[in-house]
């Protein structure tokens, strides 16, 4: 991980920037000041969500790429009952419900390529990702369409109408965290706890451990599949709400080419590189959720896409892969036979 | 006889793997026109050695000659070179690739364009010249074993062989074509070849071979003329102490219930029956043999039994309950248990903890699980259970399943099954991989399961072993059942022939 | 409608289709080796973003586009080769090296892009191939332009293809290498090196997989932005799929798609009023009818993404 990190940052030198003093800056600005880890942990909250969810899928080695679009269709469900409940509701109310629809917008998306695998045999990261693309343009079409605010409008900006102030998910007392991050720590909890102590836990390993073995256990290997990536199309759905809840409060198109918003791409390597332990996964979500804080305030200074993030994502994947696998004298071996 | 000189000499060999010393400087000859049989137990090191004269395995010490020259075995491609070929136990073909296909992968005569009707033009003359027949355009995967062997020894005349060597080629054989294989290469030898036979089968070595040696966990213990040998001297080479192979003895006790099949039907591709209306009742405390050459339907009606694939018609009746449309888990607690073939895919999850493994089961009941909640204690302490009970080795039950050697793996999967509790255990090639003492004990413990009123449902490739612990012996051919044998009449002859589909 | 402008639409779509399929086709025809190999390759996206850029960079700034291609290629060709050190020597997971190989071209791509041009100017443009006419030929109503009036790199691409199927039907190298993906031990055992010839896949689907990115910047759009494959590397390795590894298939299921898009701008031209949107989404939703028609059908090389360790 340390070592995709020190790769990663010869790419400053392109920009006639030090290796160093980029890197310095890099980690400066996402944990180096208050603001800067405020604005860290506004990246870590959809990161942390979504690699929870990811977790529970890759745990029976079924890949889920579809978070992203997943994410969105938790906006779009979350941000359209919001709008709609606004003044009917109390707020509390409000937020119960639009985090129960985003679940159910996000789990909705996460079916189709579950049921392909499941019952043709289709390869799940091409499906889970054409969901992706095809969610990128529903939400688009709809913040220019039929969900577009009307204040938007008049300047014909892609934008729905904002989530009322008293509806948006509150602060940590004292802090300008939202409490979007106590949502994320508590599901990161409540799943390490499901995936280690659990008959579904149990299940899901053996599902990951090889298909044969699975269905000789007695495993309903269809139903924990289907249910595994449920939960984890509804969290990334959640994710969704609490980014439009507690961070964006409208709901804004998300091109596939901008990485700033691609939480659920960057919630793979935030899950694969903490072993799907969701504690790990906190402390992950954390450090790259800085990365790109910090990347995003590079591009500012320096001119320096916050592509180079996704780069660093994957050697630190690349990486941590090695690391997980095997120590050193193991790999040699390996390699020698 | 002694005077002739060998054309391979093997000095001095020494392999070792990271748990075991597989050759400990053995010494091993082969010479022109002569079955050298390579007899030792399972694990004694005989398919390492010869996978070293095949260039599969670098020595880490001792010298090949041929014809006296030293040589140095770099990969299977140099030993093509020098004229030595092997089939492996595990055969290699692409079931997906028809035999002429198979003949060409990696063929030195085609440069670049893959010529097959030259390749077919030179194996018909090669099949006639020994009598060796198949059908040069039929896919491996619709053949038969023995077919697959055919093509395998015809692979190896392709590529010019002169010495032979056949790792265990009779064991998923019937009699009738372990005698037809026994021809050919004795008609091979006529032609002038040499061929090594690798087998842990004492009577075969007296049919077949002119030469012995016998290993012992990885030592030469025995080297002579076979016309020079007793039975006596070899078992003692081979095990070192003699093990007696006593009947077992049984009991008779009344336990109600059955598990009954009635014309139980499965098609496969191009609705070709699989198997084809099988009735037969397996009584509890008693074990029921499957005679069949692999693939005639027996592997795929313990699975239809076990709940692993899905029956086109016909009842599953357990204890009176049909449970045709139950899922596994429900077959499970109404007390099947099983015993797979496949131990490293199926048996375990090659990647967790034994501890782990110890309760795939019963991951659903008590004690093990409370309320959907994990109590690792109790996993642990019925791994242990296992482990000590059949004497796997294995450091604790926190090692991984695939850090075990085959034989300890098996020992555990079998330990597994038959500690929890059930009332029929459905079993396949249950002594597979395990030495003799080790087999006898596996042996051993399915009686005594069977004197305790559990019911057996037992599939072996090995014939003596389903004649020595089975009450009754049903045999499959092509998906259907074709005979049965109570004890008293057990004829290995009978059997056989019935498994190739011949009256007897 | 009349006939006449069916037989116009049909037209438009046969002159489109193909430079359109190219990029997907390119890339497709590397994969259905590197799958028969065995080695699932699902980096595809970010190699052909690499392949993109640096086509892009090299045609910039020395205007000679054989370069430009060769350039690429080579680039396509070291990720192929990182990729197999991942996958065939080390032995790790290939869905998720896939995965990362993705995100490092990807990010790359953007990164490469930004360091020459910055991030705020108007992107550069270059010239796209000069088609080729063949006089009186591409002047044949209806299948002139289509059959005789593409660009130089197509006519080469069909070549590969041509080649390609050859190659792993009717040669012996062909045979071993789908041994290989088969059942490594076999080939091993039969005295073919399976390592050698899984580089070998890779480092192909690698070149490829760089030249289908090179074709489009500079055989469709002339320049580059941020992640402008959007999606074709996997629709490339869910063709591979939907042609079942054999390579006329699979280039029979890129020139669908290459119609796909050019519907897809005709039908915007035609009908306005449907949001263009639902129109982008139309490769997707194709790729996933595809993928949902072959179904189990299809059967794949047996050690597909499984790495191979010896003695195991």
């Amino acid at each position: 991980m340390i070592l995709g990190l020190l790769v990663s940052s010869a790419f400053f030198i392109l920009f006639r920037l030090s290796p160093f003093i980029g890197l310095a800056t890099l980690l400066y600005e996402g944990f180096g000041t208050v603001y800067g880890w405020y604005n860290t942990l506004r990246m870590t909250i959809p990161l942390l969500i979504i690699a929870v969810g990811l977790s529970v899928p890759f745990t029976a080695k079924f890949w889920n790429i579809g978070a992203q679009g997943q994410f969105i269709l938790g906006e779009i469900f979350a941000t359209w009952i919001g709008l709609l409940l606004s003044k009917c509701v109390p707020p509390l109310a409000d937020i119960i419900i639009a985090m129960f629809f985003a679940f159910i917008g996000g789990a909705i998306w996460a079916i189709p390529p579950t049921v392909m695998k499941l019952y043709s045999g289709a390869n799940e990261i091409i499906t889970t990702l054409m969901m992706n693309f095809v969610a990128v343009y529903l939400l688009l079409w709809l913040v220019s369409g039929p969900m577009q605010g009307a204040q938007a409008r008049l300047v014909g900006a892609p934008s729905s109408a904002p989530i009322p102030a008293q509806d948006m998910l509150p602060l940590i007392p004292g802090t300008q965290i939202s409490t979007g991050f106590l949502i994320g720590l508590a599901l990161a909890i409540i799943f390490y706890w499901i995936l280690k102590y659990t008959e579904f836990g149990y299940e899901l390993k053996l599902i990951g451990e090889g298909e044969q073995v699975a269905s000789y256990s007695g495993i309903n290997i269809k139903r924990q599949i289907f249910l595994s990536m449920i939960i984890s199309g509804g969290i990334s759905g959640i994710a969704g709400m609490v980014y439009v809840y507690g961070i964006t409060s409208t709901l804004i198109p998300q091109f596939f080419s901008d990485i700033s918003t691609s939480f659920g791409y960057v919630g793979i390597p935030v899950a694969l590189m903490s072993s799907l332990n969701p504690i790990g996964i906190i402390f992950a979500s954390i450090f790259l959720g800085g990365i790109l804080n910090g990347a995003f305030v590079m591009e500012a200074i320096y001119s320096i896409p916050i592509d180079v993030v996704i780069t660093i994502y994957g050697l630190i994947m690349i990486f941590s892969i090695i690391g997980i696998m095997f120590d050193l004298p193991k790999l040699i071996k390996r390699w020698k036979r | 006889m002694n005077t002739k000189e060998p054309i391979i000499r093997m000095e001095n060999i020494v392999k070792v793997f990271p748990n075991v010393v597989a050759n400990d400087g053995i010494n091993f000859e082969i010479y022109p026109n002569e079955v050298h049989a390579l007899l030792g137990e399972n694990g004694a090191g005989k398919t390492t050695l010869m996978n070293i004269l095949y260039g599969l395995y670098k020595p880490d010490s001792g010298n090949i000659y041929i014809y006296g020259k030293k040589v140095n075995i770099k990969n299977p491609l140099y030993a093509q070179k020098f004229g030595i070929g092997m089939v492996h136990q595990h055969f290699s073909l692409i079931p997906y690739f028809n035999v002429l296909e198979n003949i060409s992968i990696g063929l030195n005569e085609l440069k670049i364009n893959l010529n097959l009707e030259k390749v077919k033009k030179k194996l018909e003359e090669i099949m006639k010249k020994y009598g060796l027949l198949v059908d040069p355009e039929k896919r491996i995967e619709e053949m038969s074993v023995g077919e697959m062997q055919r093509v395998e020894i015809l692979k190896l005349l392709f590529r010019g062989a002169n010495v032979l060597i056949l790792d265990e080629p009779t064991s998923a054989l019937t009699p009738q074509e372990v005698d037809e294989l026994f021809r050919s290469i004795r008609d091979l030898v006529k032609e002038g070849k040499s061929v090594v036979i690798i087998t842990h089968k004492l009577y075969e070595v007296f049919q077949i071979s002119d030469r012995i040696t016998v290993l012992r966990k990885g030592k030469v213990t025995y080297k002579g003329l076979t016309s020079e040998t007793t039975q006596e001297a070899l078992v003692e080479a081979m095990i070192g102490k003699s093990v007696s192979f006593n009947d077992f003895s049984r009991e008779q006790i009344k336990v109600e219930g059955s598990l009954r099949v009635e014309g139980l039907t499965l098609y496969g591709k191009g609705n070709v029956p699989i198997i084809k209306d099988v009735t037969f009742e397996l009584k509890r405390g008693e074990i029921l043999g499957i005679a069949a050459v692999a693939g005639n339907g027996e592997k795929e009606l313990i699975d239809i039994i076990f709940g692993l694939i899905k029956q086109n018609s016909g009842k599953i009746i357990l204890d009176g309950k049909e449970i045709q449309n139950k899922p596994v888990k429900n077959r499970i607690e109404m007390g099947l248990s099983f015993i797979p073939a496949e131990r490293l895919t199926r048996g375990v999850a090659a990647g967790l903890a034994l501890y782990y493994n110890s309760i795939l089961h019963d991951h659903w009941s008590e004690p093990y699980i409370k309320h959907s909640i994990i109590n690792e204690q109790e996993m642990r302490n019925f791994a242990r259970k296992i482990i000590k009970s059949f004497e796997v080795v294995a450091k604790s039950e926190e090692v991984l399943a695939k850090q075990l050697s085959g034989g300890n793996l098996q020992k555990f999967i079998v330990g597994r099954e038959m500690l929890r509790s059930s009332k029929y255990i459905l079993a396949v090639n249950p002594t597979s991989g395990l030495d003799v003492s080790a087999t006898q004990m596996v042996r051993q413990a399915l009686v005594n399961m069977r004197n305790s009123g559990v019911g057996i449902l037992l599939s072996s490739e090995d014939l003596d072993e389903l004649v020595s612990v089975s009450d009754r012996i049903i045999v499959m051919y092509k998906g259907q059942i074709v005979g049965s044998f109570e004890r008293h009449e057990f004829d290995k002859i009978k059997i056989g022939a019935l498994m190739l589909g011949k009256n007897a | 409608m009349n006939v006449a402008l069916i037989i116009l639409i049909i037209e438009t779509i046969l002159i489109g289709m193909i430079p359109r399929a190219m990029p997907i086709f390119a890339s497709a025809l590397g994969e259905t080796v590197d799958q028969s190999a065995g080695i699932l390759n699902l980096g595809v996206e970010g190699i052909m973003l690499m392949g993109a850029i640096t086509a892009l960079l090299v045609d910039f700034f020395y205007h000679n586009p054989v370069l430009a291609f060769l350039v690429a290629g080579f680039v396509g060709l070291i990720f192929g080769a990182i990729h197999g050190i991942l996958v065939i020597s080390m032995k790790l997971d290939q869905t998720v090296i896939g995965t990362a190989i993705w995100f490092v071209g990807w990010g790359l791509s953007g990164v490469l892009y930004a360091a020459t041009f910055g991030l705020s100017s108007s992107p550069p443009t270059v010239p796209t191939l000069p088609h080729i006419y063949i006089p009186y030929l591409t002047n044949i109503p209806f299948f002139g332009r289509f059959i005789f009036g593409e660009d130089p790199l197509v006519y080469i691409l069909i070549g590969a293809l041509i080649a390609v199927d050859y190659f792993l039907n009717h040669t012996k190298q062909g045979l071993n290498l789908r041994t290989v993906g088969h059942d490594p031990r076999v080939a091993e055992i039969m005295g073919v090196n399976p390592y050698l010839y899984r580089y070998a896949a890779v480092l192909f689907g690698g070149f490829m997989a760089g030249i289908g990115g090179a074709y489009i910047t500079l055989g469709i759009v002339g320049s580059f932005y941020f992640d402008i494959t959007a999606g074709m590397g996997f629709i490339a390795v869910a063709l591979v799929y939907f042609g079942k590894w054999k390579p006329y298939r699979v280039f029979v299921g890129t020139l669908i798609f290459g119609a796909v898009y050019v519907f897809y701008f005709m039908m915007e031209d035609l009908y306005p009023k449907i949001p263009y949107e639902f129109y982008q989404m139309l490769p997707y939703i194709v790729t996933l009818i595809m993928i949902l028609v072959i179904g189990t059908r299809a059967k794949p090389p047996a050690s597909l993404a499984i790495p191979y360790i010896k003695g195991e």
